[in-house]
């Protein structure tokens, strides 16, 4: 019945409008016509149409027409939420086509933002977030979202170590936070915070089980004020995702089609010699070391080395990826319900053979009005992934570790050409390898939401949900009979591997809004909230199997047959604040208490808080400025946590699996620690937001800090404890950063389909600090961990090059470098050099486009970070390990630049062979340590939008053909890399598979 | 008003659900308080001590390898995985990863056993009558399990007892007391060596307190005697008795402890013609104290026979003359390889057969280690003490007697127990067995000091890759000849004359960086 009270007065209130209007002016025009959005040319609805200084204006309907009468010469406004504002100026006589073309607006006051538990117009919010746009991730070749937030975000690190399709990349929110209780964010998916991570241990990601064309919004939420209501998980941000549901109106399907192809980007002389200059460089290692030259060829044959077998490992592990996705959704609805339902099918071959991605994905959303009090709705959705892997790192097995390490002069074949020569690298060869050993990961996710709402008065609603996140992840690794000395020996073997993990959270929350005074607003709710995660998971392991079988019912014995289980839950209460103040002032508290199980009895419970204000300074009378649309400034300050330990941490405990001829044993694993509890996390957040020029310059700058304390971490402690490492409160840490992200319209058409250029610019710039730190975790391994010390700064040996005179490798004999040694030994001090965290990062992307055609690229920037390449020692050989089947990697460049002369300047020492210029195996040192900076092209992309007159006698709404490539080129400071320079978050080379380039074609269709 | 009412109810009622939900238990953990409380727990705990020393970095492989590699007996392949690398140059460092798993591992054992020793009167309180004998034997078999780890610590990380005249050098830390809280973590120093064998001797004195005297075991309430060999039992603590006593040179508790062994009848000797398949039988006729692997329960590709076999890693070869680079220091012919201290007819040769290295450019007719060798599916249980060491200890203990008392008697008793060895191996040997007199010897018989070199060389060649031969070496002071890779570099000369050379420094192990750095308290060996 109100309803259409107001409905009725709003009509009246029109009509009376144009009606005074015609009354005071007598010239008036008809003007007609329909505006679209610039995007896909399709109708916008609700845009307000408005003569240039009348408060009185129209709206377009649904399928984006309007009609207006206005005084001949005036100038027309047509504006709304989320869109930039345009002027037709000066019309003259009536028409009834006149077309607008109208583009989204980023930074827009207006605009609503999803944020913790809701949402909430952006002038009102006090803290610090970006939203992702949906062009973003919406048909990205990328496995993850994570991926494809690089480089797009302030603020947001994300690194992949790996060129595994599917494996985790590393995502950190405003540097490093946390030392052993995890540093990545919180993943929440309609209103659920999800288990993310690898759970099948085979490197899979649940967060790739979503599909990007799913998702309606992302909002990286960075401070305290944006972050507090997550409390306890909250202190490395939050990833907030929303996913799609239907508008009302006509339904739509969209299909979409991409077919490509994924290749290595290593250059040639990143590769490694071929056999002939393999004999050569070791000869003049033979010659180097004080050998007879005469013996050489004697000695060749001796180690069996044949100069007829010339094999390039990077072609036996190598291949042309292929690359294919394919989407469907149907949306709509009517005002009262709506719908979304979708399929996708991605499917990645890397380049290394026998490495798989497969993801299948649906989903379907709902929602209803039930009556004008009471509205429900809810959302089902289900991924299947499945990737296929071979062993990391140093494992013999694994092909990347083959094609930089094994011997050219190794063959892949016996003479017979057909089977396989085993009798190197521990009888693991690589294409062997590949050929038998089968190692499958599938993870499997279904997600169930349902929630309901219900307005109890004007002024209060309640809201209750419940959603649950049920992960399935089944692993098999079939090991071969015949490859790998320890398969042969134990005559193959299958792993079977599954895990469940149940994850349910129930939701309460009562709301309250209110308009008091002159305007004051108060927006406020309370919540009560319970989680809870399960896991279990079954190990069998068998050997001895039975040929042509590839299941544990295949083995004759039984190794492994072991299953666990573990548990954690949470449970909260939370109440957030928001006052305004006549669109100019604004207020925010939050405060929420967790009770987790995984702390000790009497500090389970905590309570994190934040407050935060924002003035915006566009809404002060003072402020009437043309060419200021947006000026506001915010600031933020609280207390989040960090619970991201091991269930049961706290506890002393006696752990099985010590078992002895068949009996049961346990033993003691953990002492307890009565006064554990979570790390504690101070955010501090200043920041601008605003627009210029009508829209044409936009953005947002903060400054930030974050301080980390009560870290939790594993310290060392005697042995003699029974335990080497126990987890106590100790160490702080703090990140303080810029972050800016800017919008500038460069060039705006000047009519539909003209020449337009965009370009989205984001610069994140974070130091990381330890401020406290035990002693005993400072300075042993390969990172200096010291107070005013950069977490991730890298500690090696000091390398000093080489002695021009004789070619030597030197080494530092002191800290402060002013003598060297030509003599390495493990007793040598370690020095510092650099960190593996950036000076900093940020990417530029360049949006144009002319008539029917659009090209985008992004370019993005690692800038001022150190990498350490963990195997160099191996993979550089200078001969010290003298024939050795599997650690003669040396690349082309390394080789070109060697010393061979006196007077030769280089840091590539001369081979010397079985030399002790470098002991095997302890050979580390900055030799090893490179400068990481990089630029990628990291996306482009060419489209083509089919213009509406070809379609007009079909069904087909909307269709787009184009070319995409990710990692395309990519300019790498430091040339000698000899494989792609992203890492994970660490900093250190690992011989993972490198990053690899994708392009592709593409087709979208909507109906 | 109604439906405030309402919802304000079903929150409160979810908000009752609370009690509880954050309480929770692990699934494959027992709390710490509640071990001791049952006797299926206590008895896991027990068990959990035997299997702790299952581990690779215990008697699974680096206990029983370490003491080879880093003496004449043992060398490791040019072709190689780069396992014990510094070891096999005798460059060893503090950073050595097996050393620091070795000692955690070894303190593992410790600790878990202190808890079971403090809580022998909570165990005695929960018994049954019926159950009042089991709990004396599992705390009896925890401080048996004590004694031996801080013997094994003794052994690697100190000089011998001997090395000070009154044991004052420095040993390794005694902790007694259980430590189940981070408030009652410990910083010790390193007791003295006097320190820590009194309490090796206190420990078995305990022991062999409570344990039967039968030598039964009692496994969840009854006599199972598939564990008589698996567990320490009266006859494992006094061989081990027997084993402390000869590094103490303790000779009269040599004596009457390896007699009481031999003297129980419950072992005797591998029969010549089986001696292999004898030794690798699990739960054989000579075995005094093993410990368990089975099919399902074993350190896979970590274990030693992974790394003996040709098969696995393989590289870990046994000592050949012909793998002496070295023509200074030492001649050539002084040297012996283990497998030139063998004669053809001995059948412990067949533990080193020669044959080739199994990888592109390995040697060719070496060695091999064959002691440990099935990686089928590893069911093969470690041999610690064996019934030959009792009469070998013996022998040696009463030979010194001898040499100190002038007892002839004793001499003459020695012979028997070393020749008996010497016999049941080697069909041939009845012209080679062994007469020795105090006096001048006549010929064919040699001179009582020469006669107990032999023994020491009799131990080389019955526990040759059974992990005593560096621990023989040191406590004797006999120089040697430790091979590197053949080709790699030249062999070093060990003598422990030379107290200032790294070499033999080397001869016992560093205490681990990672424990000198985190324990203010703790001192390094010397030359590390």
């Amino acid at each position: 019945m109100k309803k259409i009270v107001t409905g009725f007065l709003a009509a009246f209130l029109v009509a009376l409008g144009i009606f005074f209007s015609q009354v005071a002016e007598a010239q008036t025009i008809q003007i007609a016509g329909k505006v679209l959005s610039a995007k896909d040319n399709t109708p916008l609805e609700n845009i307000t149409v408005r003569p240039v200084g009348s408060k009185q204006g129209t709206a377009t309907s649904q399928d984006g027409s309007f009609k207006i009468d206005i005084k001949k010469g005036q100038s027309l406004e047509f504006s709304s939420v989320n869109m930039l504002s345009k002027t037709v100026k000066n019309i003259e006589s009536s028409t009834t086509s006149l077309m607008v073309v109208l583009e989204e607006s980023d930074n827009n006051l207006s605009e609503v933002m999803v944020v913790a538990y809701g949402t909430q117009k952006r002038s009102s919010i006090t803290g610090s977030s970006s939203s992702v746009k949906a062009a973003v991730l919406e048909n990205a070749p990328s496995t993850s979202i994570q991926e494809s937030l690089q480089g797009n975000v302030a603020g947001l690190q994300s690194q992949n170590g790996s060129g595994q399709p599917g494996s985790v990349p590393n995502v950190r929110i405003r540097g490093i936070g946390s030392i052993s209780a995890g540093a990545a964010p919180l993943y929440v998916i309609d209103g659920i915070p999800v288990v993310s991570g690898d759970i099948s241990g085979g490197n899979s990601n649940t967060i790739a089980g979503l599909n990007p064309n799913d998702i309606q919004s992302l909002t990286v939420l960075k401070d305290a004020s944006a972050t507090s209501l997550y409390g306890s998980r909250a202190a490395n941000g939050v990833v907030l995702i929303t996913t799609k549901n239907g508008k009302p109106g006509k339904a739509k399907i969209n299909i979409t089609v991409q077919q490509g192809m994924i290749n290595n980007t290593l250059r040639d002389e990143q590769k490694t010699l071929n056999s002939e200059e393999y004999i050569q460089y070791y000869k003049e290692g033979w010659i180097n070391a004080g050998r007879n030259p005469a013996s050489y060829d004697s000695a060749l044959v001796a180690n069996g080395i044949s100069r007829n077998v010339d094999t390039d490992w990077f072609d036996v592990v190598m291949r042309q990826g292929k690359f294919s996705q394919y989407s469907l959704n149907a949306s709509g609805g009517n005002d009262k319900s709506t719908f979304y339902m979708s399929g996708s099918y991605y499917k990645a071959e890397a380049p290394i053979k026998g490495v798989e991605y497969d993801r299948a994905t649906y989903r379907v959303n709902a929602s209803a009005e039930l009556s004008n009090r009471w509205s429900i709705k809810g959302g089902f959705s289900g991924n299947f992934q499945r990737n296929t892997d071979f062993p990391g790192g140093s494992f013999f097995a694994n092909p990347t570790r083959a094609m930089y390490r094994l011997a050219p002069w190794l063959p892949v074949f016996k003479s017979d050409g057909v089977s396989w020569e085993l009798g190197y690298n521990s009888g693991y060869n690589p294409a062997a390898v590949i050929a038998t050993t089968k190692r499958v990961a599938k993870t499997y996710n279904i997600g169930a939401n349902a929630s309901t709402k219900y307005k109890i008065a004007k002024a209060l609603t309640y809201e209750g949900s419940f959603a649950l996140d049920f992960n399935h992840a089944y692993r098999t690794v079939f090991n071969d009979p015949r490859v790998g000395n320890a398969f042969v020996a134990v005559g193959g073997s299958i792993q079977n591997f599954s895990q469940d993990i149940v994850n349910w959270i129930g939701t309460n929350i009562l709301r309250f809004k209110t308009k008091f005074g002159r305007g004051h607003e108060i927006e406020a709710f309370a919540g009560y909230e319970a989680q809870s995660r399960s896991d279990v998971d079954m190990t069998v392991l068998v050997n001895g199997i039975a040929p042509g079988t590839s299941t544990p019912a295949g083995g004759s014995q039984i190794q492994t047959a072991t299953g666990t289980g573990t548990m954690n839950t949470i449970v909260s209460k939370f109440l957030n604040a928001n006052y305004g103040y006549t669109d100019r002032y604004f207020l925010t508290g939050s405060i929420r208490q967790d009770a987790s199980s995984r702390f000790a009895k009497n500090f389970q419970s905590e309570i994190f808080w934040s407050v935060g204000f924002g003035w915006n300074i566009t809404n002060e009378p003072f402020m009437k400025s043309k060419w200021v649309s947006e000026l506001k400034l915010r600031g933020s300050y609280g207390y989040t946590g960090n619970q991201g330990i091991d269930n049961f941490v706290s506890q002393g405990l006696y752990t099985v699996g010590s078992d002895y001829n068949q009996t049961s044993g346990i033993t003691l694993s953990q002492l307890a620690n009565d006064n554990l509890t979570w790390e504690k996390n101070i955010p501090l957040d200043f920041g601008v937001d605003f627009s210029l020029f009508k829209g044409r310059l936009s953005g947002t700058v903060d400054w930030y800090s974050r301080v980390s304390s009560e870290l939790l971490i594993n310290q060392s402690i005697p042995s003699v404890n029974g335990v080497t490492n126990i987890t106590v409160n100790n160490g702080a840490m703090q990140n303080r950063g810029v972050e800016v992200a800017i919008s500038t319209v460069n060039v705006a058409p000047q009519k539909q389909k003209g020449f337009k250029w965009v370009t989205d610019f984001n610069f994140t710039a974070n130091r990381n600090k330890i401020t406290e730190i035990d002693s005993l975790f400072s300075t042993t391994g390969d990172y200096y961990r010291v107070k005013g010390y950069d977490y991730y700064t890298h500690y090696q040996r000091g390398y000093a090059g080489v002695n021009p005179a004789n070619g030597e490798a030197l080494w530092y004999t002191s800290g402060s470098k002013d003598s060297t040694t030509n003599a390495f030994t493990t007793a040598l001090p370690r020095v510092t050099m650099g960190s593996a965290l950036p000076k900093f990062f940020g990417g530029i992307t360049n949006n144009l486009s002319f008539g029917d055609f659009k090209l985008s690229f992004q370019l993005y920037v690692f800038w001022g970070n150190r990498i350490y390449d963990s195997y160099g020692y191996l993979q550089k050989s200078d001969a010290n390990l003298g024939f050795t089947d599997q650690s003669n990697g040396l690349s082309k460049y390394e080789y070109r630049r060697r010393w061979t002369k006196p007077g030769d300047i280089t840091d590539v020492p001369k081979p010397v062979f079985l030399g002790t210029q470098s002991s095997a195996g302890s050979y580390e040192s900055t030799r090893f340590n490179y400068d990481g900076s990089y630029i990628r092209l990291r996306d482009v992309s060419l489209t083509y939008t089919v213009p509406k007159q070809y379609l007009s006698k079909s069904k087909i709404n909307n269709m787009r053909v184009y070319l995409r490539g990710q990692n395309l080129f990519t300019y790498v400071k430091d040339k000698r890399f000899n494989t792609d320079p992203e890492t994970d978050i660490s900093g250190t080379l690992s011989q993972n598979p490198p990053i690899f380039s994708t392009f592709l074609f593409g087709l979208d269709i909507t109906f | 008003m109604k439906n405030y009412i309402l919802f304000l109810g079903a929150l409160l009622t979810l908000a009752s659900c609370k009690k509880g939900f954050t309480d929770l238990k692990p699934q494959q953990s027992v709390f710490t308080e509640d071990v001791f409380s049952s006797m299926p727990t206590a008895r896991a705990a027990v068990n959990g001590l035997y299997s702790l020393m299952q581990s690779y970095s215990y008697y699974g492989r680096d206990a029983m390898v370490i003491p080879e590699v880093l003496s004449d007996n043992m060398t490791r392949s040019v072709k190689t995985g780069n396992r014990y690398t510094g070891m096999n140059t005798m460059t060893h460092t503090a950073t050595d990863a097996n050393v620091s798993r070795m000692w955690s591992q070894i303190y593992r054992v410790i600790t878990n056993a202190n808890a079971i020793i403090a809580n022998e009167s909570k165990l005695q309180s929960i018994a049954t009558t019926l159950e009042t004998a089991e709990v004396k034997q599992l705390v009896g078999e925890a401080y048996a399990v004590r004694a031996m780890a801080y013997f094994d610590l003794a052994k690697f990380f100190a000089r011998p007892l001997s090395h000070t005249a009154d044991g004052s050098h420095l040993c390794v830390p005694l902790v007694l007391k259980p430590i189940t809280n981070v408030s009652e973590i410990v910083y010790p120093k390193r007791n003295t060596a006097a320190e820590v064998y009194a309490q090796i001797d206190k420990d078995m004195v305990e022991a062999l307190n409570r344990l039967s005297t039968t030598g039964d075991v009692i496994i969840n309430g009854s006599s199972n005697s598939s564990f008589f060999k698996i567990r320490f039992n009266r006859w494992g603590v006094l061989a081990l008795r027997a084993r402390v006593a000869i590094y103490k040179q303790d000779w009269a508790t040599a004596v009457t402890s390896a007699s009481a062994v031999i003297n129980s009848n419950r072992y005797s000797l591998f029969p010549y013609a089986t001696l292999v398949s004898g030794f690798q039988t699990v739960g054989n006729v000579e075995s005094i104290f093993e410990v368990a692997n089975n099919a399902t329960d074993n350190p896979g590709t970590d274990s030693y026979a992974y790394l003996s076999s040709q098969q696995g890693y393989g590289e870990c070869l046994a000592t050949r003359q012909s793998m002496n680079s070295r023509s200074t220091g030492t001649t050539l012919s002084t040297f012996k390889g283990l497998y030139e201290t063998y004669t053809a007819t001995d059948a412990r040769r067949r533990f080193v057969e020669l044959g080739n290295r199994n990888s592109i450019g390995g040697e060719v007719n070496v060695p091999l280690c064959l002691k440990y060798t099935n990686i089928s599916n590893y069911a093969e249980n470690i041999k610690v003490i064996r019934l030959a060491e009792m009469y070998l200890s013996r022998g040696e203990a009463l030979a010194r007697i001898a040499m100190q008392t002038g007892d002839a008697a004793a001499l003459n008793a020695s012979l028997s127990d070393v020749n008996l060895i010497r016999r049941s191996r080697d069909t041939a040997s009845t012209t080679r067995l062994f007469a020795a007199t105090l006096g001048t010897p006549p010929t064919g018989s040699i001179t009582a000091a020469a006669y107990v070199d032999s023994i020491v060389v009799e131990r080389r060649k019955e526990f040759a890759l059974e992990g005593q031969r560096l621990f023989d070496l040191n406590r004797t002071k006999t120089n040697y000849v430790k091979i590197n890779s053949a080709g790699n570099s030249t062999s070093r000369l060990i003598q422990y004359t030379n107290t200032t050379s790294s070499y033999y420094y080397r001869t016992i192990l560093p205490i681990p960086v990672s424990q000198v750095q985190n324990n203010p308290n703790m001192v390094q060996n010397e030359g590390f």
